[in-house]
């Protein structure tokens, strides 16, 4: 169950499997969301998975199992596969559940964005990364503000004493400072974390943020980010602010 | 408590029974807030045109919801029961209720009740500087900037915060509400500008609001 932490979202807008993928085709807008596996049994076959749609990265792993060991439009792989970030080891692992040896294959920086940065060499049936992703980060503390209305208003006076505010916006931010030791740094300098779209959790509340569940986590877009200090002397204790933004 | 003008449907109806008689309250106005709802429903209540005018008296009354940080209404009639639908659910959260003395609903749209109430003072007219202000000189038949200008504060919990921010996300433009002032006993209008927030110790916030009256 999550705890402090702060996970990223992925973009991705399909199209699923091997389309835009296979001979360089440049249809699909590569991020970090495509993923291939390549199998003993068929060493020249490369079966790649792209979700359609933007995913949490914890969803996103779920996605690339569920997927892959689908036959269609995948291949039809032989293995079957399950893919998940351990939170106490901080670790992404992709494994066969039927014995099917195979390596994994990144399009772009996929690999490296989930920890997996070993040499992939030959053929196993479960590589676990040996790095932090950079999808997600497990934290000391998250200090979450509750959220203030960012709503531009023009307060003017008139004559005969009246008086106008006109207000226009289009959503409210939440203004997060983030501790992190050790490699939560590491993920948090990968940029995805301090960019775009995320998920912060205060704490094992797992419900959505509320006015009256204000311990809920918080879906948002960072619009703002300070720079990553160090807290007092520790070298290893660091400290961020961000200003995320939830839109109405 | 502060009720802010908000783009919620307004224009809703409520039947309200009083013995053998029927009548239905119509709410109109597009834009308006919970308190200026409520004083009209019971202006309506108390009309002598009402079948039970001369056997039920109807008053209102809020109070502060820790849970929410929003305002409950109650709705109470002195001389006997009556009966109402759901048609005020949606605002200003009265649900239907039969043969009851009073209804208490829940958190009214628009309402902001923080722990510490709502702070309002210095509320009268200042001349002001400028080409319309008759701020330093005499002069006969210049209207004059004198607003109102209310200064306005509040203490509350982070779900006072929190409730502030998503009625503020629902006020119509320009920006309008009422608020209580306890020591005079009456409702405030103001046109309701910036608001800022800033931590009070360790559990709670102080809010401070950019007001001015009459609101247009």
């Amino acid at each position: 169950m999550p705890d402090f932490r702060i996970e990223a979202y992925v973009y991705s807008e399909g199209p699923r499997g091997s389309a835009g993928v296979a001979a360089g085709a440049a249809a699909a807008l590569q991020t970090v969301q495509t993923i291939a596996v390549i199998e003993s049994g068929t060493p020249a076959t490369t079966t790649y998975e792209r979700p359609a749609t933007p995913l949490l990265f914890t969803d996103l792993l779920a996605l690339w199992a569920a997927d892959l060991t689908q036959a269609a439009p995948w291949g039809a792989p032989a293995g079957t596969y399950a893919c998940a970030y351990d939170q106490a080891t901080r670790r992404v692992t992709l494994s066969s559940t039927n014995a099917t040896a195979f390596k994994p294959v990144g399009v772009g920086f996929a690999l490296e964005f989930v920890g997996i940065t070993q040499g992939i060499g030959g053929y196993a049936l479960s590589w676990t990364g040996v790095s932090v992703p950079f999808g997600v980060a497990e934290l000391q503390g998250v200090l979450v503000e509750p959220a203030e209305d960012w709503t531009i208003v023009e307060l003017e006076r008139y004559r005969h004493g009246r008086a106008v505010a006109a207000a226009w916006g289009n959503h409210q931010v939440h203004r997060v400072q983030l501790l992190a030791l050790g490699d939560a740094r590491a993920a948090l300098a990968g940029g995805y974390l301090t960019t775009g779209r995320v998920r912060i959790y205060q704490g094992d509340t797992v419900t959505p943020y509320s006015p009256t569940n204000v311990d809920g986590y918080v879906d948002g877009w960072v619009i703002a980010a300070g720079d990553l200090e160090v807290v007092g002397d520790d070298e290893d204790l660091w400290v961020l602010d961000l200003l995320v933004a939830v839109p109405r | 408590m502060l009720a802010l003008e908000t783009t919620h449907s307004w224009g809703w109806a409520l039947d309200v029974t009083v013995g053998a008689a029927t009548e239905t309250y119509t709410n109109a106005v597009t834009d308006s807030d919970a308190a200026t709802s409520v004083q009209a429903l019971v202006d309506w209540l108390n009309a002598p045109g009402r079948a039970w005018f001369a056997t039920r008296a109807f008053a209102w009354t809020w109070a502060r919801q820790a849970s929410t940080g929003a305002a409950i209404l109650t709705l109470t009639a002195t001389g006997g029961t009556f009966s109402i639908n759901a048609g005020a659910l949606a605002t200003l959260g009265f649900a239907a209720a039969a043969g009851v003395t009073s209804v208490t609903g829940s958190a009214a749209v628009g309402t902001w009740a923080p722990v510490s109430g709502v702070s309002v003072r210095r509320d009268f007219r200042l001349l002001s500087e400028g080409d319309a202000g008759g701020n330093g000189a005499v002069r006969p038949g210049v209207p004059g900037l004198a607003c109102r200008a209310p200064r306005l504060e509040a203490v509350g919990t982070a779900t006072d915060a929190a409730r502030l921010a998503a009625v503020l996300a629902t006020a119509s433009s320009p920006r309008r509400a009422m608020l209580w002032q306890v020591h005079t006993g009456s409702w405030v209008e103001v046109a309701l500008g910036p608001v800022s927030r800033s931590p009070q110790g360790t559990l709670h916030y102080q809010f401070t609001f950019d007001v001015a009256g009459d609101a247009v």
